[in-house]
């Protein structure tokens, strides 16, 4: 990868030329990715790649209209014609009626942590297959197959405008997803992450999804056969599931765009209690337990935004550019520039959590209960509502009087999760979420949530028996 | 020029000991995207990307790796880095890949036919204005639509692509979309309404001359006036009855239920870290044999299809576009596969299922994954209004809203934006919040009516995710109205 005194030229040189063309504002955003991924399936290898991009995204800003402009033909020529091309662009169109002020100079803070590890770009191809061959070795002692994707790299992002901001960041990422299939019915999940692929605890990964796997080996069960089809039951969920609700709620629900637009669950409802008295919500990318990043994608620096406080709905997610159109400051939650337009969107959930711990709410159970890993394919089905569906995954239990009876058919659930979220009775200790998704798979984004325990969700099939629906 | 360049670096594979190499060169990407708000020119973005992405087999083991520039040396290094990878993973290698044997493409040419170009032939002050027009005809089609988008999509793609079988092939893909969409409000109720389809509009691989097609201002302000009445509507009742599918919708509900499970890759397993498994595992020795629905099911994978979202010329493996089979009169008799799964089934029981052109990668720095091309469902015979006044009672529902299925693509769900009340053979009423599910089996068996060509329309998908690092591809589907019996319908809203 580039030095950060190499974009930062880059940078400034490029920011001379467009300012060249005569525009009001101008922004340069330089982004740098290197990562190796090696994905298996059935302790198999399937794909082994390498990856080496760098792009850079033009804003031009002239009479209050903008062009942009996106390549990663960074030769000199390349460079060029974006500058070139954001500039015509911004000659056509209408002005838009509000307008921000790109954002000023700052000092840095302080990182909370170290953020970048040499390790995780220097690590061999030989070194990562050695992991792999582990997990396989690991997988087959325990009579089961490695289903994996092991992620890692680092990236570097440089913004400067015609405010005066010049700076860049840079971080890695090692992140190793699995799950463990065997005997037809077994699909057992985990995952974890960290900067340092030196401390990825691949052993703690792989024994989380054996343990999981393990309580698959009774016979599983369809919950039809004992709750009807149409059901209400209390649920403990894992963070896994919890982190896939939260990220779906800051999406519709807490992004500034839905929210101002009236789309939201939240909107019109600022200072209202919506969920229980034992939600606390924030987003905080600066979070020591959470992987990091010191700016959004226009320079706006990070901090803790909190969302709700204590079940009362305290703000939405804005970049400048909501900001200015509804009168907000922007909170630091910008998209890159061409996902401007699906709004401003929390990235790095913290729910707070509480001190019980899962074998504890297991035990506690007295109602049936199901024991839910994570969710499948959730989306949403009414934003007004905060309604999603989805289906469970990779371990599904059943708890009868304080024990896991076990396993059960996934089911789909349909039901407010805010709803759910005034429901819960029992929380755990918060842990990070990430699982490798999000922009091409290598972007300091995690959620940190806490395992749940919650009263009577709604479900409304199972994926075990045929239409078993109605 | 490039052949020269990248039978070099051929060569220079071949000499390290490759069994096999490939590589793909993305030699010009452009892309623009103008979004109009309320009356606003809210955003014009443009692209140009290039790459180089760089595909091994050594010792029976894959290396890929990918770089975003044309620098020659750049692309050399990437060969080194896939050689490198291969090898490494060539440790733990299982089975060996073998790849079925194709044809050799000794020079493939292949250009997306277009009458206008939409980047030569178009500026950009016309498009602007057009969608200009289009907000003000929605702004004027209902007091209520608080909330107005219209945007337009295009891209062009130069993409080379040779490999050490001796194929070399140069296309030009093109693209064009666009859509409208509103929000209507009313205290706290909140309607959607798009067109030709949610989620941006509908998207082919033709020029200017689709977005012409489309009859955006003739729709506007039936849109409008849609949203306004759902504000009105009564909710969708919590029922099973029977089940009309416009095109919109349907073509949705055939990229989830039998799209995807048809992935041979995924049958096999290799998405299961991500996009799931398929539960034709199970079925695999069955093709040919295995009832996936009624006799009236009838779909096809085209390559070939003209506008549709998932044409080319050859896919990123140098197999040509093609029409297969795949459910025939109900039963499954094609499935899509890669070089390598239609070896891998070889062994597996004997049964040959030809490469059928469906490796396609997103950007030059993905691998070529088994992807859908233009999976479509062959029209049956009559109108809609003949189903319709055939229809005792049911409901019929409009434009895909909200989607959800299992891993091993069994148990959906579905939202529409819009649904009718049928009954004795006529509409009704409007109803509002409408929702579906069901299991993948059951629902296509269930298909009873399927209209004929006169109502078949076809839908660019330009968002189907799959892969990890993820890749999102264009695939293109088609449908008639068709209807469905006994379904569980209900209600998107508490």
């Amino acid at each position: 990868m580039n030095s950060n005194e190499k974009i930062k030229e880059l940078l400034a040189k490029a920011l001379v030329q467009l300012k060249n063309t005569g525009i009001d504002q101008g922004e340069i955003l330089y982004w740098e990715t290197e990562m190796g991924s090696i994905r298996t399936f059935l302790n198999r290898i399937s794909h082994n790649g390498f990856s080496d991009e760098a792009e850079l995204y033009v804003s031009s800003i002239r009479s209050k209209k903008m062009g942009q402009f996106h390549t990663t033909d960074l030769s000199k020529k390349g460079i060029e014609f974006a500058i070139e091309e954001a500039t015509n662009q911004a000659k056509h169109g209408t002005p838009l009626n509000s307008f921000p002020v790109l954002q000023e100079p700052y000092d840095d803070g302080l990182l909370i942590k170290k953020n970048y590890f040499d390790a995780t770009l220097q690590i061999s191809p030989d070194e990562k297959i050695k992991m792999i061959q582990d997990m396989f070795d690991i997988s087959r002692k325990n009579g089961l197959d490695c289903s994996a994707n092991l992620m890692s790299g680092g990236g570097k992002v440089g913004i400067v405008n015609t405010s005066g901001l010049l700076k860049v960041t840079e971080f890695t990422e090692a992140s190793l997803n699995l799950i463990l299939t065997g005997n037809h019915t077994i699909s057992a999940y985990s995952s974890g992450s960290s900067e340092n692929i030196e401390t990825l605890n691949m052993n703690q990964i792989i024994q989380e999804a054996i343990l999981n796997a393990n309580r698959q080996k009774l016979p599983t069960r369809d919950p039809i056969d004992f709750m009807g089809n149409d059901f209400c039951i209390d649920l403990i969920l894992e963070p896994y599931a919890v982190a896939e609700w939260i990220e779906i709620i800051g999406s519709i629900g807490l992004n500034g765009l839905r929210f101002e637009e009236g789309e939201s669950f939240v909107s019109g409802k600022l200072n209202q209690r919506l969920l229980g008295k034992n939600i606390t919500l924030y987003d905080d990318a600066t979070d020591a337990r959470g992987l990091i990043v010191p700016f959004d994608f226009e320079g706006v620096p990070k901090r803790k935004h909190i969302l709700f406080e204590n079940g009362i709905a305290k703000s939405a997610c804005y970049d400048l550019f909501l900001g200015e159109k509804y009168h907000k400051k922007s909170t630091g939650h910008a998209l890159p520039p061409f996902e401007r337009s699906y709004g401003a969107i929390p990235r790095h959930m913290v729910m707070v959590g509480g001190n019980t711990s899962l074998e504890e709410m297991i035990i506690s159970s007295e109602e049936p209960t199901l024991y839910i890993t994570r969710f499948h394919y959730t989306n949403v089905v009414n934003p007004k509502e905060g309604i999603l569906t989805g289906m469970t995954k990779d371990g599904t239990f059943l708890i009868r009087n304080g024990k896991i009876e076990g396993p059960v058919s996934n089911l789909r659930y349909l039901d407010s999760i805010p709803g759910a979220l005034n429901r819960v009775s029992q929380m755990g200790e918060p842990r990070l979420v990430h699982d490798p998704v999000g922009y091409g798979g290598l972007y300091p984004e995690s959620v940190i949530v806490p395992p749940l325990k919650i009263k009577k969700v709604k479900f409304i099939g199972t994926s075990r028996n045929r239409d078993n629906t109605g | 020029m490039w052949q020269e360049v990248l039978s070099s670096l051929l060569h220079k594979a071949k000499k390290r000991q490759t069994d096999y190499s490939e590589i793909r060169v993305i030699s010009n990407h452009r892309e623009e995207t103008i979004m109009v708000k309320n009356g606003e020119v809210e955003q014009i973005t443009q692209a140009k990307n290039v790459g180089f992405g760089v595909r091994v087999l050594v010792g029976g083991a894959w290396g890929f790796a990918s770089c975003s520039s044309l620098d020659i040396e750049d692309a050399e290094k990437s060969l080194d880095r896939a050689i490198e990878l291969a090898k490494a993973s060539k440790r733990v290698l299982k089975q060996p890949v073998r790849l079925y044997p194709v044809p050799v493409i000794p020079y493939g040419r292949f250009k997306t036919p277009v009458r206008i170009d939409p980047f030569d032939d178009i500026s950009l002050d016309e498009k602007i204005q057009t969608l200009l027009k289009l907000d003000l005809i929605l702004k004027q089609s209902s007091s209520k639509v608080n909330i107005r988008d219209s945007s337009m999509t295009f891209s062009k793609t130069n993409k080379i692509w040779m490999n050490s079988e001796g194929s070399f092939i140069e296309q030009e893909l093109i693209e064009s979309g666009a859509g409208i969409e509103v929000l209507a409000m009313d205290n706290e109720e909140v309607q959607r309404r798009s067109y030709p389809n949610s989620f941006r509009g509908n998207i082919g691989t033709a020029g200017y001359e689709y977005i012409e097609s489309l009859r955006l201002e003739e729709n506007a302000v039936r849109i409008g006036e849609e949203a306004e009445a759902l504000l009105h509507a009564d909710s969708c009742p919590d029922t099973r009855k029977d089940l009309i599918l416009m095109p919109d919708q349907l073509c949705l509900q055939i990229h989830e239920s039998i799209g995807h499970a048809i992935e041979l890759d995924r049958i096999f397993g290799s998405e299961l870290t991500y996009a799931g498994g398929s539960f034709l595992s199970e079925h695999i020795r069955e093709l040919g044999s295995f009832r996936y629905g009624s006799p009236l099911l009838n779909i096809v994978s085209d390559a070939t299809l003209k506008d549709g979202l998932g044409s080319f010329g050859y896919d990123d493996e140098g197999v040509p576009a093609q029409k297969t089979d795949i459910i025939r009169n109900g039963i499954l008799v094609g499935l899509l596969s890669s070089r390598e799964t239609s070896e891998e089934m070889r062994h597996l029981n004997g049964k040959s299922i030809i490469p059928n052109g469906c490796m396609r990668a997103s950007h030059s720095n993905r691998i070529p994954l088994i992807r859908m091309t233009n999976l479509y469902m062959e029209p049956g015979e009559g109108t809609l209004n003949e189903l319709i006044q055939d229809t005792r009672d049911g409901i019929m529902m409009e434009t895909n809203l909200s989607w959800s299925i299992d891993d091993l693509r069994k148990n959906f769900s579905f939202g529409t934006e819009i649904a009718w009340e049928i009954k004795n053979g006529k509409r009704i009423r409007m109803l509002k919040n409408p929702f579906y599910t069901g299991m993948t089996i059951d629902f296509w068996h269930s298909c009873d009516a399927v209209c004929g060509p006169s109502e078949w329309k076809s839908y660019g998908t330009p968002n189907c995710g799959k892969g990890m690092p993820g890749q999102s591809m264009h695939v293109g589907h088609g449908a008639s109205p068709a209807r469905f019996t006994n379904v569980k319908i209900g209600s998107r809203s508490t």
